[in-house]
């Protein structure tokens, strides 16, 4: 006998197949259809990429562990797995620098500094997809599809994907079979939504992912997308959300990574749930056009509370017993802090007289009283003698300020005084002067630009023209939406009278690659404009205030 | 939904509906290649050859060994009680002929065992004292049935090996439901399937007499559903011979021919952890065991034959057979026609939960039900254990509701008790789903065990301390 | 009604207080950081915030802005920050002395907090009303209990000694904050309107 077993040790004798090489073998199987609808969609390309990825992955993990003199694991295919997913998730117009640079943070930083395979938290094709995404410019020219990008040097046509139709809440101009063939802009493995699902059941068939992450994950955005959508068609709506961006990619095959996903059921039922929620949440509320890696992510942050909250039931034990005997226990460690009514313990210490120690604390704790009444009385002088010192130098700069500011804003203004008018959407509204004629108002403003409330001052002449815009106040990043705040962007917008467009008649050439800030600003201007016209008519409150 | 049943009042014979239907949701369990083609379709057979000796073993009804009343010489007929213990347990010769040895002799669990060795004359003189039949077992009392099935020394023949007639006396009264477990759910094994399919008017005799004389009102033989021809034959032999019974299918998914899964699946009842099925009203037996009962209460028969099946790669030719208890492993491989080729596993059992032999003079016992011999092609690879990927596959197979791979990672970081008390290692019934479908091979139920150990440990410590 | 949701998700997603404004994280990144203490740091530096945002509100409005001493502003709310952990102490000590037994030492350390003085002066310039002061302190002290447990929790998961030697202790602490944070960029700029 060529091995025996005595006893009972080392039972089961027969084992399933599965081992981890061939599950990540048939998640290698089930992104090929997408990746080859890819390759077909924007050219060789994307074939390219995605080998350079793979390899990189590859060639990462092998120099940890040959640096870290650990056995080397990629044997496993998990890297090439993390490889073939970040590619997937780039634009075909990548540099080949980027997932190079991608896979060396996954692998290096998001994997293997944790322990390796099972031992990391976050996903890290994800988090090496949203490392390149601080290169914005990089990540978010998107080709249409059929414009097939040739190996070396490439020559984009840049497109709006309907990801981007959908950020501003219009629907893409596309029917049902574009959409899940791919016939569109966008990253690369993410367009062709068919193949995807197609993948998705080959992963369900071989019992590699379990159906309650996607399900749960596609049911809360269809659901959400279907019953508050922007625009008239709920359905349409809903479909092109299921469809468009990463949502397919995310949902079958990077939220199903098994280290960074619940082993419990119902942990798993609720982190589709939650990731759905925050999906939808950055859709509508957030600046990014698609936000189901940054849910994703957060998610994996939280695995090991729905871990904790979906330990399945006792078998033997009535449902909800654990959940009832948790309640309870928290609410009686609540009770516990009832509030009490202090007393006033009046105890007699021998040799002193009763309050002699209420007296002694006052006296220590004067001590200490003083000394900070002094330290600040101290701080307080050399603030306010600060203040008066320089008050007028202040004052003066002020001045010299608000004067460039309205060089800028109103050239023909020599004076810019304050006026009583108070409108809804306008922080102040300041009229200019040149020798006593009025010239016009300069309206400040704000809006929500990509990374937070822009602040800018508009000035619009008597005739309802703009006579200058300038930017005040931004959270914007220096690459993104900085070259929009540049002088040389915000002068288009001088002449323009009513109401400023996007495109076509009466517009402003945006920046590629700020359209968001872009699109702010002409959401102030054009603010701006409205509540200048509304001034003359009477229709802003007149608060008589100071002025 | 518990109701105390009174002892005395007549049996309800009245003619059921009997329906085949799939009840209750359960959780966990994997859908095993039941390799029951060897022998699914062979008939019962008795051995070609009768061996020369039986060996049968004197411990294995849990509880006080068997004390011989025979001695070295004497002459046994088949049928003679020769030994017993003092809760009234007997063990019968399974054969005539003479007392050859008592002493230690091989036994499958391992080890060996104190047994009684009989040489075999091929003559089958049945002793006088039974073969008793009764026609009319209807008319019989609880107390009658128990007393027969005492006296025919029928233990649990699915495994357990504890008295029968003790089980039916301590649940008296308090079961609504009696459930014939045929459900088989171990790979290779087909002795219960051809049980049911060629003794089928025994096995529906046995359930009725089991309820009568627990006082059950619920008869239910719980068939697997990859056995829906038995399940057809039991309907049909009910219906022909106007007996009550109920065939109910349970999945056909390992383990869910368990005790607590049978339950769970028939009735829908879950049985609480550290209790038993009679505290849901329920109780179990095997469907040898039933089979066992109507021959011994219809027939008189004492437990001496039952069902094996050989099985496996390595045989010429797998087949079911009709064996006598004590029967050694090697007769049973040259009934089978022998090795051809050298299997590289033998087991008594099934693959999943069996016990591994390596003497073949080992004997059949009462609860031996199948004997498989396993080819290296079979086992498949011997892998090594890596690193756990979290998959999650063995919570979601896991017939008890555990977490296995929290266990392995509680082990890894030092074993802390209060850890793995939580995760209730207790419950762990030792299947081994989870071992099974780990794509790291990590062998979880080693770990389980590990787990237990500490846990026990720590509660003896527990009980030492606190006075 | 959205609008009070819209500040909440914002307070705790948008602009997390340690993942994207860095502020208070001095809490202690030792190996004894139990979820224990977790909870009872981020529930004190709640509590801190909310009476702070109260305390510098009033401040603000009653004190700085009706006599124009705005230049005082920074020393007014450090003295709001320390007024309002004494009032705070005090109030547990006599009327709920279990939680001030938790809370005790952890309620001092907030002092050193620049999440606290951050808040006032966030709300400050903002100029937020009564109940969006509260409700954004509120919201911000959430964030950090947060941020706290998740992180807490996650040593237990992720073991923080497989990295190089380099790197243990507090490197990979900061590494995995700074993933974190990677995780809340796309909320940036959130605006619930």
């Amino acid at each position: 006998m060529s091995r025996v077993y005595a006893g009972k040790s080392s039972f089961p004798c027969i084992k399933d197949r599965a081992s981890v090489d061939s599950i990540m073998l048939d998640v290698l199987v089930a992104l090929t259809p997408a990746l080859v609808m890819g390759a077909f969609l924007f050219g060789f390309r994307v074939l390219v990429l995605a080998a350079i990825s793979v390899l990189s992955c590859m060639g990462f993990e092998l120099l940890y562990c040959k640096w870290t003199k650990k056995p080397v694991t990629i044997r496993d295919l998990s890297a090439c797995v993390t490889g073939l997913l970040l590619s997937m998730t780039l634009p075909v117009t990548a540099p080949y620098w980027a997932p190079v640079l991608g896979g060396a943070f996954a692998i290096i930083v998001v994997k293997q500094f944790y322990g390796g395979l099972g031992k990391n938290f976050m996903n890290p094709a994800l988090a090496g997809r949203m490392l390149l995404l601080s290169f914005p410019g990089m990540m978010t020219t998107w080709v249409d599809a059929l414009d097939r990008q040739a190996v070396v040097g490439v020559d984009a046509v840049s497109t709006a994907t309907p990801m981007a139709y959908l950020h501003l809440g219009k629907l893409p101009d596309l029917t049902l079979s574009q959409l899940l063939l791919g016939q569109h802009g966008g990253a690369m493995g993410e367009v062709a939504s068919f193949m995807l699902l197609l993948g998705g059941a080959y992963l369900l068939c071989r019992r590699v992912i379990s159906w309650r992450i996607p399900v749960c994950f596609l049911g809360t955005v269809a659901m959400f997308s279907f019953v508050f959508p922007k625009g008239n068609d709920p359905l349409d709506w809903a479909v092109c959300n299921l469809f468009s961006g990463g949502l397919m990619l995310g949902a079958i095959f990077m939220a199903t990574d098994y280290t960074t996903s619940p082993v419990t059921p119902r942990g798993q039922i609720l982190y589709g749930i939650g990731c759905g929620c925050l999906t939808v949440v950055l859709r509508s509320y957030g600046s990014y056009p698609d936000g189901v890696g940054f849910s994703i992510l957060t998610m994996n942050c939280c695995v090991w509370l729905l871990d904790r909250v979906g330990l399945p039931r006792r078998f033997g034990v009535r449902p909800l017993t654990e959940t009832r005997s948790w309640a309870l226990g928290t609410l009686r460690r609540l009770g516990k802090l009832r509030p009490t009514i202090p007393e006033r313990r009046e105890k007699a210490v021998r040799g002193t007289m009763p309050g002699e120690r209420d007296l002694d604390r006052i006296r220590s704790w004067s001590k200490n009283a003083a000394a900070m009444t002094a330290v600040i009385v101290v701080m307080a002088i050399c603030i306010g003698g600060v203040n008066r010192a320089t008050g007028r130098i202040i004052a003066v700069r002020e001045n010299r300020e608000q004067q460039e500011l309205l060089e800028q804003v109103m050239p023909a203004a020599q004076v810019v005084t304050e006026t009583p008018y108070m409108a809804e959407d306008a922080l102040s509204i300041l009229a200019g002067y040149n020798e006593n004629e009025l010239i016009g108002y300069c309206v400040e403003v704000e809006v929500q630009g990509f990374g937070g409330v822009v602040t800018m001052v508009v000035g619009v002449d008597v005739n309802g023209e703009v006579t200058g815009v300038t930017v005040t106040g931004h959270s914007e990043h220096a690459g993104i939406g900085g070259q929009a705040l540049e002088q040389d962007y915000l002068g288009q917008y001088v002449g323009l009278s009513g109401t400023v467009r996007d495109e076509g008649r009466n517009s402003v050439d945006a920046i590629s690659g700020a359209t968001d800030t872009c699109r702010a600003i002409t959401a102030g201007v054009n603010k701006a404009l409205y509540i200048a016209s509304r001034l003359d008519a009477g229709e802003v409150e007149y608060m008589d205030g100071q002025v | 939904m518990r109701s105390i049943i009174p002892q005395t009042g007549p049996r309800l014979a009245v003619q059921r509906e009997v329906n085949t239907t799939m009840l209750h949701l359960i959780f966990g369990g994997i859908h095993l290649d039941g390799r029951k083609e060897g022998t699914r379709r062979k008939p019962l057979a008795d051995l070609d050859v009768e061996s020369e000796q039986v060996i049968l073993s004197l411990s294995e009804h849990g509880g006080a060994a068997c004390v011989p009343v025979v001695a070295v010489g004497d002459i046994v007929a088949q049928g003679q009680p020769v030994a017993k213990n003092e809760q009234g347990v007997l063990v019968h010769a399974s054969v005539s002929g003479t007392v050859q040895d008592i002493g230690q002799w091989p036994h499958p669990r391992g080890g060996t065992a104190q047994a009684v060795v009989i040489r075999n004359d091929g003559k089958h003189t049945l002793w006088p004292g039974c073969g008793q039949e009764i026609a009319d077992w209807n008319s019989l009392t609880a107390d009658q049935i128990i007393d027969r099935i005492r006296q025919a020394g029928i233990v649990g023949m699915g495994g357990g090996g504890y008295p029968t007639a003790n089980k039916l006396e301590t649940n008296r009264g308090q079961v609504d439901t009696l459930i014939v477990n045929a459900a088989e759910s171990e790979p290779y094994v087909t002795a219960d399937h051809r049980l049911l399919l060629e003794r089928s008017e025994g096995v529906l005799v046995g359930l009725n007499l089991l309820c009568k004389a627990v006082g059950a009102t619920d008869g239910v033989v719980a068939v697997e559903s990859n056995k829906l021809n038995a399940a057809e034959v039991l309907e049909r032999t009910a219906k022909r011979c106007g007996l009550p019974g109920r065939v109910c299918t349970v999945p056909s998914r390992y383990p869910l021919g368990a005790e607590k899964q049978v339950v769970k699946s028939v009735t829908g009842r879950e049985i609480s952890p550290d209790r038993a099925a009679v505290d849901e009203g329920c109780v179990v037996f095997n469907a040898a065991t039933a089979f066992a009962v109507y021959e011994a209460v219809v027939k008189g028969l004492p437990l001496t034959h039952r069902v094996v099946t050989v099985t496996g790669g390595a045989l010429v030719r797998p087949r079911n057979l009709w064996v006598p208890i004590g029967t050694p492993m090697n007769e049973l491989v040259k009934a089978a026609g022998g090795f051809k080729e050298q299997p590289a596993l033998i087991l008594a059992g099934g693959p999943m939960m069996g016990v591994a032999q390596d003497d073949l003079a080992a004997p059949v016992t009462k609860s031996t039900n199948s004997l498989v011999c396993m080819l290296d092609w079979e086992l498949g690879e011997k892998k090594e254990e890596t690193v756990c990927i979290r998959c999650g596959r063995c919570v979601s197979v896991c017939p008890m509701h555990l977490m296995p791979l929290l266990v392995d990672k509680e082990l890894k970081l030092g074993g802390d008790v209060r850890e793995l008390r939580r995760l209730h290692t207790q419950d762990c019934m030792g299947c081994g789903c989870c071992t099974y479908v780990c794509p790291s091979h990590i062998p979880l139920v080693e770990r389980m065990e590990q787990a237990q150990q500490l846990v026990k440990q720590a509660d003896r410590k527990q009980v030492e301390v606190t006075p | 009604m959205l609008q009070v949701i819209g500040l909440v998700l914002i307070a705790i997603l948008a602009e997390n207080m340690v993942l994207v404004r860095c502020l208070g994280m001095d809490w202690p990144k030792r190996k004894d950081m139990t979820e224990d203490r977790a909870w009872h740091i981020g529930v004190s530096i709640t509590l801190v915030m909310v009476v702070t945002a109260l305390i510098s509100w009033l401040v603000n409005v009653c004190i700085l802005r009706f006599f124009g001493v705005e230049h005082f502003r920074v020393l007014a709310y450090t003295l709001s920050v320390l007024m309002a952990v004494g009032l705070l102490r005090q109030l547990l000590r006599l009327f709920f002395p279990v939680l001030y037994r938790h809370l005790n030492e952890d309620l001092s350390q907030t002092v050193y907090s620049c999440a606290v003085l951050g808040v006032a002066f966030i709300i400050t310039l903002r100029n937020y009303s009564l109940p969006q002061t509260l409700l954004y302190a509120l919201a911000s002290g959430v964030g950090i209990l947060g941020v706290l447990v998740i992180f807490t929790g996650m040593q237990d998961q992720a073991s923080f000694d497989n990295c190089p030697k380099v790197f243990r202790g507090l490197p990979i602490q900061l590494i995995t904050a700074g993933l974190m944070a990677l995780a809340l960029m796309g909320f940036y700029g959130l605006n619930v309107n």
